[in-house]
Formats: structure tokens, sequence, C-alpha cells
């Protein structure tokens, strides 16, 4: 009764897409422009802020199809004040426009030929990016009715799945066959990761027994329930586990191409499934009538 | 101004359904949108148990969740305390139905009604509604405010008092101005039987409950095992 | 267009008064009408019936008005084959073609043998069915008039006893006053029932007023759940209860209203030791002693100065006693430790509660009321569906009422009252009036009552050539035996000299209603030829050979359908309230009221002038308001009629039209009538051995075992077939209760009522307690059999509650439908009666009340959680 009680089902794929999206195009953009820093032009930089904003871009396109009057998203910028959804979509908007200016202009600068700017256009978009990889998270956060979610984790988690995820990508990109860049040029990046992905464990570790304490029955949908596969396979196998081990590995000598690319995706995966599981364990909690718990339509 | 606010008196309340069917009709809500509901729970162990009503809808909170999620201000509160849904402006995010504690709020998701066809009373029932906006109780604003117009007092006389109060069979909801302390709400409020729910929670429900007050006495054995 | 809109718009917005069909009490409601379309129904506040507000079911009626499954044409069968799941290939006919078809197949039977014809009506909307369809069965010349499962479930145990001690159809506390109410098996001011809606708010004021409110039922019920302590009882043992009660208060406590016993209840009349009334040779009126004399003298003697209720003394060389010192001795036998034993509620249980009613009663306390002295007895001991369902229904609604004549409670301030058997009528007219009137032995008969069987005296037994063998169960008034599965056998047994022909029903779902839908099918196959006028196409109607497009409630006319108020009218003061019935919006394709219907079919088969008599007769027409015998009346001019001979010339149908109803202030004395009247109540039921005596006689002629046990003077604790299964396999008690959200089956496709259905653990379910889950392996929502010892099973989702004795498995109402014409209604929750037994072993012998509690055993179903 619990688990299916608590499956929330007022979002579902397109905003587990948009999240995934957002978050992998946000990290990506965020690992090139701060790659750009030091070598402006590299492969990595170009690669990092063009496939992120265009990620970024694709998840949006999920998100206004979710809605259910996307004509009027415009709406969405009115309430700047209050309201975190509000001030998201503010900085989903600009973000695509830097985004959008800074991946055009690299697309059509020649070599040594961007403009002046470019290292604040690359700032800006570094700083809009965490906020369009954060945002989302405080907006759940803020949820008190929905215990998996009511977490100040869950930003921290969110970023650091971002970045983690757009660093799995361009590893990915970095080792496909017929790459001029070397491989040894994601070695700091696959550093990086590492922390990334042990500060991950670490958040996720406290995120579960926190959580535990006031939403067992979520949990429990998450370690042992319908949502078990996702998470021990998804998000800790495929998404932590393996590619720690395969990272190691390259940063100890004994990597190559293909593990890295094995990581890459890995990372992707654990990043997907850790949307789904997020979104979906995301059930109300019973509604509590002096003390008696009333689960009040479950499932939304 | 008022601040309107209501009382359910979980004593009286039988959990007959009168006031989700009184909602429906009055508002005209389509399939699955239920602005008000009754959920029923039992408590306690045999024998002394109880089943104990609970009608839902939105609590009109002071401190709105979903005011505060709303990214396009469809969603407001309005100067009187009625957390109302613009149909106008709504874009059907549903950030509000999830960030409502309450789970008062509805996406109207598209226009179906509860047969193959709509019947006649659908059609003209469901006007009002925006297919992909969200909806939820609006304390009869429409009702209330026609009421005012003509002078009447809300929570007293009938044309003036949201349909579930009026037509409720056990007498157990109240409607009035919780600023005026001589309402009949604000006199239940202060009763010492009145609770919100999830208690201690900062949205600051305007719909109050009266404590079931049942005694779960011994039900039948002496020993009140 | 848009301006055109507008103006139409404004053209039509307006409140209708009517009232409300979606159960039998006809709450005054007022529907408002845009451009032609019902928008919104809601109580009429003006109307002492439903005081404006209404029940669930009441607001969702748009939603049956407006179903685009309702039948719209008549529709004829074209596949001879009948049967569960058989398409009847229906074809849409003509009204002409189908009113033809119908008056001949009757000018037929009426010809060969009219009890050939057999008609049935549904209990939901009463006034049709009590009105035309009634009175043309009498006109036509058959006695097989019969209601479905509304009747013989709930019908014959407590409305016999509210009959008999309050000369009504039902009986509530007295709300106003009352200050502790035992309810055995009755959610009476909790949930559906007679005038639930007002009897909800009158409820709620009592107890937050302070009224205790005890209830005994094996569920924690809708009235339980507002209880002040809820006793949950083993299934079918309430009789058991009550009787150790009345033991305790009679014999242990001492407590009872010795003036009220005396002067009106047959408490002191002298029994012989034969077990009948002594009575006086010359009158033959029963006997009492007078201690004030010595002498014996009639019970209605005006001279006695102290009835003896008990001692023994000697008359006509007979020693005799009171019928009180014999109760008083028979119930010595039912100790609290033995009751403890029958229904698992302990002694010392029934002893406080059987103290605590004695105490709350304050015997001999008055209260002046309108300047009157009345006794103030603040107790009431109420009897309903539940604990009387069972094969011991008679004994067991006797035992309970008994409770409230001990103390004096009956009729009288803040006791258990009657639903209005007492008028005076409307200032102006003095009609509606009626008052029970005591019969030659001095028992109480109703002044008014709402089907043609009489509840006292009662009728002699004969021969029976009815199809539900009616004469040999005079004190009953739903049989089984019209679709029960021993029917052929006993009509052959007793020689009925003909088998049904034609059936007409109306509205009713007997399939779904009456018991195990598999015999009740078979048993209708048997009839050549049905009509049924219906709303929906339903299991009912894949038998049926015509099918008629009912119309809905607020498509036609109704006269007085609160009248005779015994049945949905509040009782305790307040007003009389009587409303009719009007279309509110024009009724669209074919759709014929089945009232129409039947005056068309009566003229057409030559019986207007019968017919007409008749419903003068049923309405109390008299000169100059009576139907003209000689053409066709329509439901208006009967409405006309009836309207102007209650409350005057100017107040016809056109007046109601208006108006919708006609109210006036109640008197004290009507409410409480009870020491006004000389009607006197039977704490001793000699008429019950009289007549099974005379049954007995009878069925010896026949060769039937008809167990007469039941047929005694004296209360009585019968075990049911269900106490008696031995096989611990099975080992809980099924039975159903009615959900404050449905009527029987016919709110079933109502598209809101199903959807707050759904949302309800209860209404869809099977509830169990979660002990015998755990002891099973079942979890909540786990897909379970529920089978009967006899074999019959149903299947269903487990609702785990606390709120159960765990012996017990309840289920709600008539749900379970399977008929395509019903999608909202197919498939949801379960059919209780697939588990009953319809037949002469699962009837009350002496009510015919069929057993509606079946001993089972449960187990999960293979495909497991659903
Ligand atoms: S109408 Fe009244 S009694 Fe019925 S469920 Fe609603 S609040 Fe309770
Ligand atoms: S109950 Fe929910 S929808 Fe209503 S005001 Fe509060 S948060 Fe908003
Ligand atoms: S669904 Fe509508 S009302 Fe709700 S948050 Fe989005 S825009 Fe606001
Ligand atoms: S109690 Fe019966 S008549 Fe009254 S509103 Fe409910 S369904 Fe209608």
């Amino acid at each position: 009764m619990a688990s299916n009680a608590l499956w929330q089902r007022s979002w579902g794929w397109k905003v587990v897409l948009y999240l995934f999206l957002a978050g992998l195009g946000s990290g990506s953009f965020a690992v090139g422009a701060i790659e750009a820093f030091s070598s402006a032009q590299s492969f990595v930089a170009n690669l990092g802020i063009i496939a992120g904003t265009f990620l970024v871009l694709l998840g949006t396109l999920f998100l206004l199809w979710d809605l259910g009057r996307p004509t009027r998203s415009i709406f969405a910028l009115r309430r700047l004040r209050v309201s975190w959804s509000s001030r998201g979509t503010w900085t989903l908007t600009l973000f695509s426009l830097f985004g959008a200016l800074n991946s055009i202009l690299r697309l059509t600068a020649g070599n040594g030929s961007l403009p002046e700017f470019q290292p604040v256009l690359d700032g800006l978009g570094v700083l809009l990016a965490i906020g369009v990889a954060a945002y989302t998270g405080v907006m759940l956060a803020l949820m008190s009715g929905r215990p998996m979610w009511n977490s100040s984790i869950l930003p921290a988690l969110f970023i650091t799945s971002a970045f983690s995820t757009g660093i799995g990508l361009l590893v990915a990109l970095v080792s496909l066959p017929g790459n001029q860049t070397p491989f040894e040029a994601m070695e700091k990046w696959i550093g990086a990761d590492i922390v990334s992905i042990l500060l991950e464990l670490l958040l996720i570790y406290f995120y579960l027994s926190v959580n535990f304490a006031r939403a067992p029955e979520s949990v429990r949908m998450v370690t042992r329930g319908s949502l078990a596969g996702p998470f021990w396979l998804g998000v800790l196998g495929a998404g932590l586990l393996i590619p720690l081990g395969l990272e190691y590995l390259n940063l100890t000598g004994g990597g190559s191409p293909v593990l890295g690319f094995v990581s890459g995706v890995g990372l992707l995966t654990g990043g997907l499934a850790l949307r789904y599981i997020v979104v979906f364990a995301g059930g109300r909690a019973p509604v509590l009538a002096g003390n008696i718990r009333f689960l009040v339509r479950p499932g939304v | 101004m008022a601040r309107w606010g209501m009382v359910i008196d979980l004593a009286r309340c039988i959990g007959c359904a009168g006031c989700q069917m009184a909602c429906k009709a009055e508002n005209g809500t389509p399939p699955g949108i239920t602005w008000c509901r009754v959920e029923v729970k039992d408590i306690g162990n045999f024998p002394a148990v109880r089943r104990i009503p609970l009608p839902v809808q939105c609590m009109h909170c002071r401190e709105p969740e979903c005011e505060k999620v709303c990214p396009t201000g469809a969603t407001e509160k309005t100067e009187s305390g009625i957390v109302r849904v613009d149909s106008e402006l709504c874009m059907g995010c549903r950030a509000c139905v999830l960030a409502c504690p309450y789970g008062a709020r509805y996406f109207y998701e598209e226009k179906k009604g509860y047969y193959e066809t709509l019947s006649l009373f659908e059609e003209l029932a469901y006007k009002r509604h925006r297919v992909g906006t969200v909806t939820k109780c609006d304390f009869c604003q429409e009702r209330v405010e026609r009421g005012l117009d003509q002078g009447l007092k809300p929570g007293v006389d009938r044309e003036a008092t949201p349909a579930c109060v009026f037509n409720c069979m056990t007498k157990g909801r109240f409607f009035g101005d919780l600023d005026d302390p001589r309402s009949t709400v604000s006199l239940l409020v202060a009763s010492g039987r009145a609770f919100q729910l999830l208690p201690g929670h900062p949205s600051d429900p305007q719909v109050y409950y009266l404590t079931p007050g049942t005694t779960l006495s011994a039900g039948g054995r002496e020993d009140g095992k | 267009m848009n301006q055109e809109l507008h103006k139409k718009t404004e053209r039509e917005d307006r409140w209708i008064p009517t009232i409300c069909g979606e159960c039998y009490n006809a709450c005054s409601i007022l529907v408002r009408v845009v451009n032609g379309v019902v928008r919104k129904i809601e109580g009429n506040p003006d109307s002492p019936i439903g005081m404006g507000r209404l029940c669930p079911k009441g607001t969702a009626g748009i939603m049956t008005m407006y179903d685009p499954n309702r039948v719209n044409a008549p529709l004829k069968r074209t596949n001879p084959e009948k049967g569960i799941g058989v398409d009847p290939r229906w074809q849409e006919i003509t009204w002409e073609e189908a009113l033809a078809t119908v008056a001949e197949k009757l000018k037929k039977v009426r010809r060969e043998d009219p009890k050939k014809l057999f008609m049935m009506g549904t209990t939901t909307t009463v006034s049709i069915q009590r009105g035309v369809s009634v009175s043309f069965a009498t006109a036509f010349g058959t006695p097989n008039h019969s209601s479905s499962g509304g009747g013989l479930h709930c019908g014959n145990g407590a409305h016999f006893a509210a009959g008999l001690f309050h000369g009504s159809w039902s009986m509530v506390p007295d709300f106003e006053y009352c200050q502790y109410a035992i309810y055995f098996g009755s959610s009476k001011g909790h949930a559906a029932g007679h005038a639930a809606n007002i009897n909800a708010q009158m409820a709620a004021d009592a107890r937050a007023r302070g009224m205790k409110l005890v209830v005994v039922d094996p569920l924690c019920s809708f009235a339980a759940a507002k209880s002040t302590e809820w006793v949950p009882i083993r299934p079918g043992t309430d009789g058991a209860m009550a009787l150790a009660m009345i033991n305790t208060l009679l014999n242990e406590l001492g407590i009872y209203d010795a003036e009220y016993l005396q002067k009106h209840t047959n408490a002191p009349y002298l029994i012989g030791p034969d077990g009948y009334y002594v009575k006086d040779l010359d009158s033959g009126k029963p006997l009492v002693w007078d201690l004030g004399t010595g002498a014996p003298k009639c019970f209605d003697a005006s001279d006695v100065m102290d009835y003896a209720l008990e001692g023994v003394f000697e008359v006509q060389g007979t020693r005799c006693q009171p019928a009180f010192t014999l109760l008083r001795e028979h119930v010595k036998s039912y100790t609290a430790e033995k009751a403890e034993t029958i229904s698992t509620v302990p002694a010392a249980t029934i002893r406080r509660l059987a103290r605590e009613f004695g105490e709350h009663s304050r015997i001999g306390s008055t209260i002046i009321m309108d300047g009157k002295k009345f006794p103030f007895r603040p107790v009431a001991a109420v009897v309903f569906r539940g604990a009387q369902g069972h094969k011991n229904s008679a004994h067991t609604c006797y035992s309970i009422e008994l409770l409230n004549q001990i103390v004096g409670c009956s009729d009288v301030v803040g006791g258990s009252l009657g639903f209005n058997p007492v008028s005076f009528g409307h200032p102006d007219t003095g009609q509606p009036a009626f008052a029970p009137t005591p019969a030659p032995d001095g028992l109480l008969c109703p002044g008014t009552w709402l089907t043609p069987h009489r509840i006292y005296p009662p009728r002699d037994p004969a021969p029976p050539q009815t199809m539900g063998l009616k004469e040999i169960h005079p004190l009953g008034q739903s049989s089984p035996y019209v679709v029960s599965a021993d029917q052929e056998e006993l009509w052959t047994k007793f020689n009925l000299s003909y088998r049904p022909e034609v059936m007409l029903n109306y509205g009713a779902n007997p399939v779904m209603t009456m018991g195990n839908p598999g015999t009740v099918i078979e048993a209708l196959k048997k009839i050549p030829f049905i009509v049924s006028s219906n709303l929906f196409l339903n299991e009912f109607t894949d038998l049926a050979d015509i099918v008629l497009p009912d119309t809905c409630y607020m498509e036609r006319y109704d006269t007085l359908p609160n009248s005779p108020p015994i049945l949905n009218h509040p009782a305790g003061m307040g007003e009389w309230g009587f409303a009719i019935g009007q279309p509110v919006v024009p009724r669209q394709y074919q759709r014929w009221d089945y009232g129409e219907f039947i005056l068309e079919v009566a003229d057409r088969i030559g019986i207007t002038r019968e017919l007409n008599a008749v419903l003068n007769m049923f309405y109390g027409l008299q000169p100059p308001y009576e139907l003209p015998p000689d053409r066709k009346t329509t439901r208006e001019e009967l409405a006309d009629l009836h309207l102007k001979f209650n409350f005057g010339a100017e107040r016809g149908l056109q007046w109601f039209k208006e108006h919708g109803l006609i109210k006036w202030p109640k008197k004290p004395e009507e409410v409480y009538w009870r020491i006004h009247n000389k009607c006197r109540v039977p704490v001793y039921m000699e008429f019950m051995k009289r007549t099974g005596t005379k049954v007995k006689k009878i069925l010896e002629l026949f060769d039937v075992p008809l167990d007469l046990s039941h047929y005694e003077a004296l209360p009585d604790w019968h075990p049911c077939p269900s106490h008696q299964v031995k096989d611990p396999q099975f080992d809980l008690y099924a039975f159903y209760y009615r959900d404050v959200l449905h009527t029987n089956s016919a709110t079933m496709e109502n598209a809101w009522l199903d959807e707050a259905s759904e949302i309800n653990p209860y209404s869809y379910n099977i509830t169990i307690h979660p002990a015998v889950g755990k002891k099973k392996g079942i979890q909540n929502g786990d897909l379970i059999w529920v089978e009967s010892v006899s074999g019959r099973k149903v299947r269903g989702k487990v609702n785990l509650s606390e709120g159960i004795n765990p012996e017990g498995l309840a289920v709600a109402g008539c749900m379970g439908h399977w008929a395509l014409g019903m999608p909202k209604a197919k498939g949801k929750g379960v059919l209780f009666n697939e588990l009953l037994e319809l037949d002469m072993n699962h009837a009350d012998p002496a009510n015919m009340n069929l057993d509606l509690c079946v001993k089972v055993k449960i187990y999960r179903d293979h495909q497991g959680r659903s």
C-alpha cells in the first residue's frame, strides 16, 4: 500500500528529462567555461559550452511540452520576487540567451578571434549554469508536504550531479575514436569527478538517512520498493561506483578511452536515474488531523 | 475587508460526502476533480475504534505555499483571504499541485466528461473551467460575492454561503468572517475544540476542524480492553 | 450569435420546486434550470422534508438525469434466448407497438386467470409503485404484487414491529429530547434510510446536545462511528442480547413502567394455561384482573381500578396469569451469561447497558408541552435492517421493541417514536387525518399503511394461491417465494392453479437485489413475457421481453410522495410538509412515466372503470374529488384531485406547482399520541400463537414442513443457519450493510456517487479485521474469494479495518453489477447477494424475512494483489 500511495504522479517523464538535461547541460557548460579560462578556445571549452547550451535548450522543450498551456510560459517571468519557479525561469531564459550568444560566437569565431568580453560571458554563463542546476532543487526543497523533496541536501545533490554528469558527457565525447584532443586532457576533470562522486555518495547517504526518519515509507520505496532497481543499479552502480572505479583506473594509468567512454555513459545513466527517483519518490506526506494520519489523494 | 474562513465539525460530520456532491454541482467540476472530498480512516484498535471522516478541500492558507511557488501569479490570495487561481494566467505547470501540502489542487488535463460524450449538463457546467490549468476550491467565491452584492451575509444567508456549507446534512460546516470576533466561525475557532490540519505547519489554514470528540469508550468490554 | 446566446441565457434561469427521487424519502428540492437544462439541485429550505439540505444522492441526481446510458425508446427483444451474458438483441419499437403487445398479453391472462400477472416495483421511488401500480394490480385482479429486495431484506421484521407497536413503518429516537438511545443494527440519523436527510440533521443536534448513543452492530457502522459506545456483537444475535437486557430490567433491577404496561399494552391480559387470552364469555373480549375489586374485567372496562400485572388468578374455572407475569418468568432463562455465549457481548456489559437504559428512562417523570402534561421517557431502543435481516427476524424485532414497552417510552416525549402515525390534518380541511385504532381485542391497528397488506389483526391463513404464499405467512409482507429456488416445488405442493405468465416491473432490479442472482434468474426465466420500465438496461432487463424508457423523477408528476408520512417524514415536533413532484424540464426522447403507461394499458384492456374505482379508494378520494369512472385519467388529473381533496379546492395542482408544498405546525398530541390513544400493544403476542396453530393446520393438508417454533407468544432467540455451521473452515459471518452513498442498486450507475465510492475504502471493498488478514496472509487491497458453506462465492478487494468484529465480514450494498447498460456500475464493488440462499430454509417462518447472514471462508485469489 505504502509505496504505491507515495508514488508521485503530477510530474512525469517529461519533467524527469528536463531535470536531467538541464543538469547535464549546465554541468557541461560549466566545465567548458572553466576550461575556457585557461585555454579559451580549446576543444573541451567549445564542446562543453555549445553542447551544454544545446542540452539545456532541449530540456526546456520538454519542460514547455509538459505545461498545460505552453503559450503562457512567458507569464512565468511575472513573479520573480517570490517564486523560485519564476526565478528559475529568469535564470533559464538568461542562460539560454547568453549561452546561445556564447555558442554562436564560438562557432563563428576563427582561432584567437573571440571578443574581449568573452571571459565575462563565460563567467556569467557559469553563474547562470549553477542557477539552472540548482533552482529546481531549491524549488523542490521548499515543498514542505513532500518529505523526499523537502530537504536542503537536494539542491547540493542536483549541483553535484550536474557537474558530474557534465564531466561524464565530455569524457565520453573526448574518448570517441577519431577525436583530436588527447584523452589526457581530461585527467584533471576526471580527478574532479572522483571528488564529486565521493561527495555525491556522501550526499545520497545523508539524503536517505535523514529522510528515513521523516519519510520511512518513501525511503523504503527507493531502497527496497518499486524504485529499488533504478536506485541500486542506476544511481549507485552505473552512476557512481562503476565510474568511480574506472576513473580511478584511468588516473592510475590503467585506463583507456574505452573505459573513459564507459564511465561517461555510466555517469549519464546515473544522472537520469537520480532524477527519475527523486521525481517519482516525491509523494505527499499524510495530512495530519491532530495525530491521525490521512493519506489525502495518494499519488498526487 | 472580511477574512473568510470555514469550520468543519468532525463530531457532527458522518462522512456522507454530501459536501463533495454539493461542490461538484455548484462548481460543475469535471471527472476526477473533487475540490471537496471526504476521506475516511479508522483510528484505535478493536473494539475501541472509531471511523473518522475528514472532508478536505483548499485550506485557504494565510501563508499559501501554492502561491509562493506559482511563477505566473495565477495563484493569488485575495484581500478577503480567498486563495484563487486565475484560469487566464495559469500555464499549467502544476508546481502548485505539488507544493500544496493538503492535496487540494487538481490539474484539468483534458476536456473529458464522465461518459463518452458530454451530457447536456456537462456542456453547461464545464464552461467555467479551462483545460490545461489548475483548479481548486475557491470558497464558492462567485456565490459569496453575488450574495454580498445583494447585501446578504455569507455564512448566514444561504445565497451567500458556500454550497458545501449550507447543504451539509449534519449542519457540520460553518463559514464566515474570521476577523469578526462574533461570527460563528470565530467563536468556534476560539472554542478550544478547533484545530488546523498539519499542526505546527506555517501555512496557517483558514479552514479549521473541530475535534471528533468521541471518547474511545470500552466498546463493549468492561475491562476497557 | 454571442448576443443571441446571451439573450437566451437571460431568458431562462429559474428554480423549480419538486421532489427528489434518488430514494424513497422524496426530500423537497429546488431545481435550477438554465435554458432547459438542469444545472443544479438544492434542498428546498422552505420544506420540513429536508430543510434545505440534501444527502449526497440528492445532489448527484443530475448525473442520473443526464446519464447518456438511459433507455430512450421502447425496446423489444429479438433474441428469444434469455440468460446471463446473452444479448437480448434489442430492437427499438414505437410506443404504439409496445402498448398493443402488452395489452394483448394482458387481455389474454386476464381472461384465463388474472393471477397470472405478476407485478413488481422498486422500493427506491415509492410513490408510483404504491399508487398507480398497486391499484392496477387490484383492478386487474391479481394478488401478485411485490417489491424487490428493498422490501424483502428490510421490511418484513422491522416494519411489522414498527406497525404493531407504533402504528408506523419505522421508528427513531425522539431526537429532540432523547437522552439515551440504543441502536440494534440501525444507522438511523447517520446514513441512508427513512427520512435519512432530516434524521441526520436531528441526530447531529442530539449528539451535540449530549444524547448517549449505544450502537450494537458487528461493524463500526456509520452510526457506531458517531456513538458513545460501540458494541460489536456477533451477527444475528441481537435478540438474545435484548432478551437478557429485559431479564436484567425485569428480574434483576425491577425497572419497568407499570402504569404504561397496564394502560397501553396487553401486559395485564389474563392468559390461560393454553397460552391464549382468557376471554369474557359474552363479549369475547380478553379479560384482565382488577386488583381493586378483586375480579376479572374486560380489558376495556372503564371501572378497572388497578390492573394486575402479576399473580395467579382463577377465572372461569381455570388458572390464569397476566401476560406480564409470563413474560417476566419467560425471560428468566435469558441470563446475561447465556446471552454472552450467544452474542459475544460480555454479560457485565449487557447488565450495565440494561441498567443505563432503565435509569435513563426516568420512569414516572413528566414534561409540560404546550401547557399540557406528557410522560417523559428519554430513552429509545431502535431496531432496523442489520438486526432484523436474519432468520430470527420477527422475534428479534419483537424482543428489541419490548425494551421500549417495558420502560414505557413508546411515542412519548423523548422516547422511541413511530414516524407520524397520527395526524389531525391540515387546519383548513382536516385532511389527511389518521390515527391507530384498537382492534376488538384492544390491540393497535395502524391508521394508515404503505402496502395493502394488513398488519393487525393478521389475516386468517388460507391455502395459498399467491406466488408469494402470503396466505400462510399472514405476518409478512414481501415474499422470497416469488423468485425462490424452491418455488416450483412449493407451488406444486400447494397446488397453485396457475403459473405467472406476464410480469410488469417498475424500476426494480430483482436480479441484483433479492438474493442469489442465479436463483432469481432461473425463476424469472420461467415467466414467458416480462415488461420492464427502467432508466437503464440492467441485469434484470436482460430477461425482459419489452423494456420501456422510464422518466427520471425530474421529468414527471408525483402526488404527495411524503404521504402517508409514516415512512419519510421527520418524526418529532416541527412541521407537517407535503410536496408534489413536477417535471422541471420537458422530457426527452420517447420516455414515458410508468404511471401513464399503466393508465393507458388499463384503458386498452378495458379496466379503466375498475382502476379508477381502486385509485379513488387508494387515495381516499371522495366526491367531488373522485376520478370519473368512465374515462382514462392522467397523472396530472389524479394529482390535482388528490391535492384538492386534501387541501381544498384552491390548492390544486396549479397551486402546488407554484408553491411546491404545503406545511403547517405539528401538535404535541399528534407527535406524542400514545397517552391519548386507546390502542394497546402486544408485550404478549397471543396472535402469533393463534396464527401459528392455524398455519399448521393448513400446512398439514399439503405436507409442507415449515418450522413453526417461531409462532410463539413470547419472545425467543432462534439461531440462524449461520450459527449452526460447525465446519471450522467457515469462520466468518458475512453480512452486508447499506452505504450512505447509495440506495440499494438504484444509484450505482451515478457517476458522481461512483467517484465518491472509489475514494471511500469501504464502499467497493470487503471489510475484514486485520487479525483475520494476518491469520490468512491477506493484506489490504488483496483480491480474495468469499465462499459460503454451499459453495457460492464472490470475489473482491480487501479493506482491513479495526472497525469490525473479528468474526465478521462486511460488504456494502447491492454492488457488483455486470450489465453493459450501466457502465459506471459495472464491475464495481461486490455483490453480496451472490452468497445468499433463497428458499424456505432461509426465510423467517413467521414473517418471510430472508436470512441475510452467511457463514463463509475466505482465501486469496490466485491473482493475488489486484
Ligand atoms: S456533508 Fe457534512 S456530514 Fe456529510 S461529509 Fe460533508 S461535512 Fe460531513
Ligand atoms: S490548501 Fe493548498 S491550495 Fe489551498 S491555499 Fe493552502 S497551499 Fe494553497
Ligand atoms: S499550475 Fe498555474 S497556478 Fe499552479 S503554479 Fe503553475 S501557473 Fe501557477
Ligand atoms: S435522502 Fe433520499 S430523497 Fe432525500 S435527498 Fe437523499 S436520496 Fe433524495
